[in-house]
């Protein structure tokens, strides 16, 4: 024998030592993990949104891979690219027309359709289009969607949707007879819709184009400082760093569950695993900015 | 007899991320039931992910994994009695402790998968006691975790699998952050284990690992596919081989005033 196992490890595990009682049974063990309530908590949301999150955090803020394709965009000079997108950011900013929105928004899809064509990657296509358009529903369309009612923008009706007796009015707000979709405020939710996807679309052509630190590093002909952009390069490496993390730790704790776990013991859980986390990316954060330090970045 | 039962059947299986990173590639393989089965390959090569995939926590884009003759996929996960008994016999070893651990001191982290069980209260403390005997940890049972050293996070990790007394062990790195001479013992504990009839899945870089568990190995490459599968003896002896999916290397020396090439591993066969 090369070593002495415990005795239960010789037994079979196939169950039998397994309490079939629902009720768990009354511990005076000194653990903080033993259930209180018999409230079930569901993990599936967690499931979905956990890896969601994750996912988006890393295909926003490491773009290590898409990086290094061969494309029109990886040839032109960063500092070019900088200037291209502070040039078109001021300029979605101030044109406030739609016709004029709508001619950078066409020359923006124009652009990203040949970013696309030449990847010829269809992961590479989903996912550039998900970037653009999750962001461009949720902040622009549907923020800006109840402008176009007649209670926030009053004007001309296009499309009649509820009509009352009478008008109402609650405290300082007040509900027309008539609601409907006004053109003006349908003009300002395209506007804003256009904006947000005009300057997350140029956004995310640069900076698809180049390893994020390198981006970050040519912030310095914009004058922003070797500070700023250090901790700009440590709050992205810390981003992927937590949310891989959490992942993993996400996983852990799947690993080992076997039921739905009771709610109690997931909020004890949660709260150690997040102090835990804290500590481990803090350390991972120090160690970041003192590599980076090592290797010379920035002069710091 | 038992030795002939499969208890993984993997069929070309690829495995993506999201970020269009390819982690595996048309892996197929066969584990035995009591067997002792290595992954080796080089660092990224997506030994971690396949860990992930044999433990259930996630499922390849494309191929079909069975486990036990049942088919492992998103649907088979959501029948809670098909959950509760894969995970209490099915257990992983993270490669990074840190991730694993989540409970505030190491008593509550070796009896959590217990507790859960609903085991008797004497039944806890005896296997939480012994294992950590065995790992030699009794003195950081009341510990906090966050206070323990890489090392020490590793044995705890094991032993919180241990008490669970699984059938199917499946431990990542199970070596890392060690020291030889807990190295050591977790060969033996895991050559014991296999002994008693567990199937024991381990991956790793570390080839003197391999030479003392002489396991079933199966070899990846850098392109995220199986380079060969085969006897542990045999593979070892292929230089030409692990040159190939660098697991050694070629290192150069000064002999008496005068530089030479010759391979180089961190490992050396033992021979009676």
């Amino acid at each position: 024998m090369l070593v002495k196992l415990p005795e239960f490890l010789y037994s079979d595990n196939s169950g039998s030592t397994v309490s079939n009682n629902d009720q768990t049974p009354n511990y005076k063990i000194k653990t903080t993990l033993i259930p209180k309530k018999a409230k079930k908590f569901k993990l599936k949301f967690a499931d979905k949104g956990l890896i969601k999150v994750s996912e988006i955090l890393n295909t926003y803020f490491d773009n290590a891979s898409y990086s290094n394709s061969n494309n029109y965009l990886n040839k032109v000079n960063i500092k070019i690219k900088l200037l291209f997108l502070i040039f078109i950011l001021l300029l979605i900013s101030f044109l406030n027309s739609i016709v004029y929105q709508l001619t950078i928004t066409i020359i923006l899809i124009f652009l990203s359709t040949i970013l696309i064509i030449q990847n010829s990657n269809k992961n590479f296509a989903k996912s550039y289009i998900k970037k653009i358009l999750y962001p461009t529903f949720f902040l622009g369309f549907l923020l800006s969607f109840p402008a176009s009612f007649n209670f926030i923008i009053n004007g001309e009706p296009i499309i009649n949707l509820i009509h009352f007796n009478k008008e109402y009015k609650f405290w300082i707000y007040k509900l027309p007879e008539n609601i409907f979709i006004s053109k003006e405020g349908l003009s300002v939710t395209i506007l804003i819709t256009l904006r947000v996807f005009n300057s997350i679309c140029s956004s995310i052509l640069i900076i698809q184009s180049e390893p994020i630190e390198k981006f970050i590093d040519s912030l310095k002909i914009i004058f922003i400082p070797s500070s700023v952009r250090f901790i700009l390069l440590i709050t992205q490496k810390y981003i992927i760093s937590f949310s891989r993390s959490v992942l993993e730790y996400y996983f852990s704790l799947k690993s080992r569950l076997f039921t739905e776990p009771d709610k109690s013991i997931l909020y004890k859980i949660t709260g150690t695993k997040a102090f835990l986390l804290y500590r481990k990316t803090k350390s991972k954060f120090n160690n970041i900015a003192l590599a980076m330090k090592s290797r010379g970045i920035y002069n710091i | 007899m038992r030795k002939d039962i499969i208890l993984y059947e993997l069929k070309n299986i690829s495995y993506t991320y999201p970020n269009n990173i390819i982690a595996l590639e048309d892996i197929s393989l066969q584990i035995k039931k009591n067997s002792v089965f290595a992954i080796i390959g080089a660092n990224g090569c997506g030994k971690s992910t396949l860990m992930y995939i044999l433990n259930g926590l996630i499922f390849p884009n494309k191929g079909e994994i069975i486990y036990n003759n049942e088919k492992l996929s998103e649907e088979k996960f959501r029948d809670k009695e098909f959950v509760k008994k894969f995970r209490s016999t099915n257990a992983l070893v993270f490669q990074d402790s840190d991730v694993q651990l989540f409970c505030s001191d190491v008593f509550s982290e070796l009896s959590f998968s217990l507790i859960q069980l609903k085991l008797f209260e004497k039944e806890i403390i005896e296997r939480v006691n012994q294992t950590a005997e065995l790992l030699n940890i009794t003195d950081l049972l009341n510990r906090s975790v966050s206070a323990l050293s890489g090392g020490e996070k590793k044995k705890v990790a094991i032993a919180s699998v241990l008490t669970l007394n699984p059938d199917v062990i499946l431990l990542d790195e199970p070596t890392s952050d060690l020291d030889p001479k807990a190295q050591g013992l977790i060969v033996e504990i895991l050559l014991e284990l296999h002994n008693i009839g567990k199937s024991i899945i381990i991956t790793t870089h570390d080839l003197g690992l391999i030479d003392d568990l002489k396991p079933q190995l199966c070899v990846m490459n850098e392109q995220h596919k199986i380079e060969t599968i085969g006897k542990a003896e045999e593979i070892l002896e292929n230089e030409e081989l692990l040159m190939k999916v660098n697991l050694i290397h070629k290192h150069s020396h000064i002999h008496d005033g005068s530089t030479h090439k010759h391979i180089h591993s961190h490992y050396k066969i033992h021979k009676h």
